[in-house]
């Protein structure tokens, strides 16, 4: 799925955890791509490997992580063989990022006007008069008064610390800002905002976001394009409300049932049976065969690999190998009773 | 409608904030809550963190003690549970599920004894009854095989499986009403639906009062037949919880449930129709009805007295200037 448009393309990306119990291959052979302006999310459980594949982007990873295997392409430029020099432009300039409980990762003890130019000082050569006043013009666009900069961060609320962080991100004007559950720890209403106020910021400057999170049905309002991972392994791609209204892989589908609606009737929701798999034990065959409802003797076997089933819509399942199928609620409930 | 299990009437709660010499500076946590819980019912409570929801929790397992108020624990005042005895009985009626399943079972102890110290500090049993009677309690939660799980350690166990040994907890003191703290928030997403529908079995089979804490409404709306949504220490709006999803009639109600995420409508379109404002501090002086500084509703009564609560009908109360 190679398009000479993309900003971002990981190729066959693997990332290894050398651990005392083994090696584990947290992303195992993930490949997909970002066009210049999108959205593209990747979702998943914990220990699935999405925020794996965020931190190897920028090239994050501290030993016992190593990326092994798989290139990283930005703007057509092999991100995994810069040199430190070229690693420190990419880095924030490039490529921005938005780490999980984001609110946090500012310093406490130092004003927030003291982080801001630390950023703009560091990649630019510009004075510290002009930067503070780069820093206003941020502060204005995330909607918090440019004469709150001299505060401390535990000054402000959760949610305009949450918009510090992204008018930081902001400062270099980067092409593309990873955001790595930028919401979990904020309240609905807060959430919203910030997310509103993001996709208002990516129109306005044209960046692409990847973004992360757990949440599906937050998800599928957010982005166009969604990645849903599974044990390491990528096995479905394709636009958002399709992967929301015609899911191809069971584990997708799974998730999508394990968010009760807000609307229609109520009905009983089964969610997913079993546990997610340890890395340390990866079965022959498909990953996500002991908890599938649609196993058969060739999900023991051979492993999956994402192919293209419907324009767009990549999923890595055996069940279609024949014919596609699109899974429905009357077909689950016919094979549980079997 | 059958009595209610525990009642609780206009409680207050205030918090010391700060001491300096001789004086004193509170906050108020909880201002004039009610509710009632009731025998195979679930009461979802939601709002946003910091509006008081685990402090209710905490009052009705008698954890805090309230300011003001009443909770009636079949009829009887709680605080009227005074010695080691009454308050067993108390605790043995009234039991606890925490947010965290990681923090909240003891490494050091395999989950038999977990299991078996409620069953011995409440009931005796011969040693041989003891295990048989884990073992069903563990079967009951869906810990198969049970024999086997009740020799593991916490550590061996998944967050899933942990907030179950919680709930097999709740069920071998013979608990009558479940005060469930956040039960699903720390959990993986497919996990969480597991322990849902195990608290819905235990609801109706097992004929519990349930109040259900929650920052997720899609999910009170799964469990909970009644919802009480809370603001800065106030039940802004209460009732049926079909009816205060679908219909919802506080100014902040309606925000609340704007902002769920739902993948039906696009985050690109709209925006929230919200003047932006602060959560305030809530002290035992504020005046008012909390949500005045964020309500695009708001009118100078607002800012000068709580507004009375309004039953819109016998199951849909809101208190709100609006509608009365």
């Amino acid at each position: 799925m190679s398009q000479q448009s993309a900003l971002l393309q990981v190729n066959n990306l693997c990332v290894d955890y050398i651990t005392d119990a083994g090696d584990v291959r947290a992303v195992s052979d993930v490949s997909f791509e970002i066009a210049p302006g999108e959205v593209f999310g990747l979702a998943g459980e914990s220990g699935c490997g999405k925020s794996t594949v965020a931190f190897s982007i920028s090239r994050l990873h501290k030993p016992p992580a190593f990326i092994s295997e798989g290139e990283v392409l930005f703007d057509g430029k092999d991100v995994l063989a810069f040199s430190d020099q070229e690693l420190q432009a990419f880095r924030w300039a490039q490529c921005s990022m938005v780490f999980q409980s984001a609110m946090n990762s500012l310093n406490p003890v130092l004003r927030v006007e003291e982080q801001f130019c630390d950023v703009l000082m560091a990649h630019e050569d510009i004075s510290r008069a002009q930067a503070i006043s780069r820093a206003k013009e941020l502060l204005n666009i995330v909607d918090i008064h440019p004469d709150r900069l001299r505060d401390y961060p535990h000054q402000f609320s959760g949610g305009m610390r949450q918009r510090l962080v992204i008018a930081i991100t902001l400062a270099l004007k980067p092409k593309l800002i990873v955001m790595d559950e930028p919401t979990t720890a904020l309240d609905v209403v807060v959430q919203r905002e910030i997310l509103q106020k993001i996709y208002q910021l990516k129109e306005q400057f044209g960046f692409s976001i990847l973004f992360i999170t757990h949440d599906l049905s937050l998800m599928v309002e957010f982005c166009d394009r969604i990645g849903i991972m599974y044990a390491g392994e990528l096995v479905e791609v394709a636009p958002a409300k399709s992967i929301f209204k015609q899911p191809l892989h069971p584990y997708t589908y799974g998730l999508g049932q394990s968010f009760p609606p807000m609307l229609g009737p109520k009905k009983r929701l089964e969610g997913i049976p079993g546990h997610p798999l340890n890395l340390l034990e990866v079965p022959e065959g498909c990953r996500f065969q002991s908890r599938c409802e649609f196993k058969h003797a060739r999900c023991e076997r051979v492993a999956t690999s994402l192919k293209e089933l419907q324009h767009q819509h990549w999923a890595a399942c055996h069940r279609h190998d024949s014919a596609l199928a699109p899974i429905t609620a009357e077909e689950v409930s016919l094979c549980k009773q079997q | 409608m059958q009595t209610a299990i525990i009642e609780a009437n206009n409680i207050v709660k205030d918090f010391e904030i700060s001491r300096q010499g001789l004086q004193r500076k509170s906050m108020r946590a909880l201002n004039d809550v009610s509710f009632k819980l009731h025998k195979g019912r679930a009461l979802a409570i939601v709002g946003e963190s910091g509006s008081g929801k685990s402090t209710v929790a905490k009052i009705v397992a008698k954890m805090h003690k309230a300011n003001a108020g009443q909770v009636l624990f079949n009829q009887r005042d709680i605080n009227e549970f005074k010695g080691r005895k009454a308050e067993l009985e108390y605790r043995s009626n009234v039991q606890m599920v925490f947010q965290d399943p990681f923090g909240s079972l003891n490494p050091v102890h395999t989950i038999f004894h977990h299991v078996a110290r409620p069953l011995l500090l409440h009931n005796k049993f011969s040693k041989h009854e003891l295990r048989d009677k884990v073992e069903f309690i563990l079967e009951q939660v869906g810990l198969n095989p049970a024999s086997e799980t009740a020799q593991k350690y916490p550590h061996q166990l998944s967050g899933g499986q942990r907030q179950r040994v919680n709930i097999a907890r709740n069920l071998a003191v013979g608990a009558q009403v479940m005060l469930a703290d956040e039960p699903t928030s720390m959990l993986d997403v497919s996990i969480r639906l597991g322990i849902l529908n195990l608290m819905e079995e235990m609801k109706s089979e097992q004929d519990l009062a349930m109040m259900y804490i929650t920052h997720d409404i899609a999910t009170a709306r799964y469990l909970a037949e009644d919802i009480g949504v809370m603001y800065v220490g106030h039940m802004l709006e209460w009732g049926d919880t079909d009816e205060v999803i679908h219909h919802p009639q506080h100014p902040y109600t309606q925000l609340l449930v704007s902002a769920v995420p739902n993948p039906e409508q696009s985050i690109h379109g709209g925006t929230l129709a919200e003047e932006r404002g602060e959560i305030p501090l809530w002290t035992p002086h504020s005046r008012g009805c909390p949500f005045a500084g964020r309500c695009k509703h708001v009118s100078e009564q607002c800012r000068q007295q709580l507004p009375p609560v309004v039953a819109l009908s016998e199951r849909h109360f809101v208190r709100c200037f609006l509608h009365s």
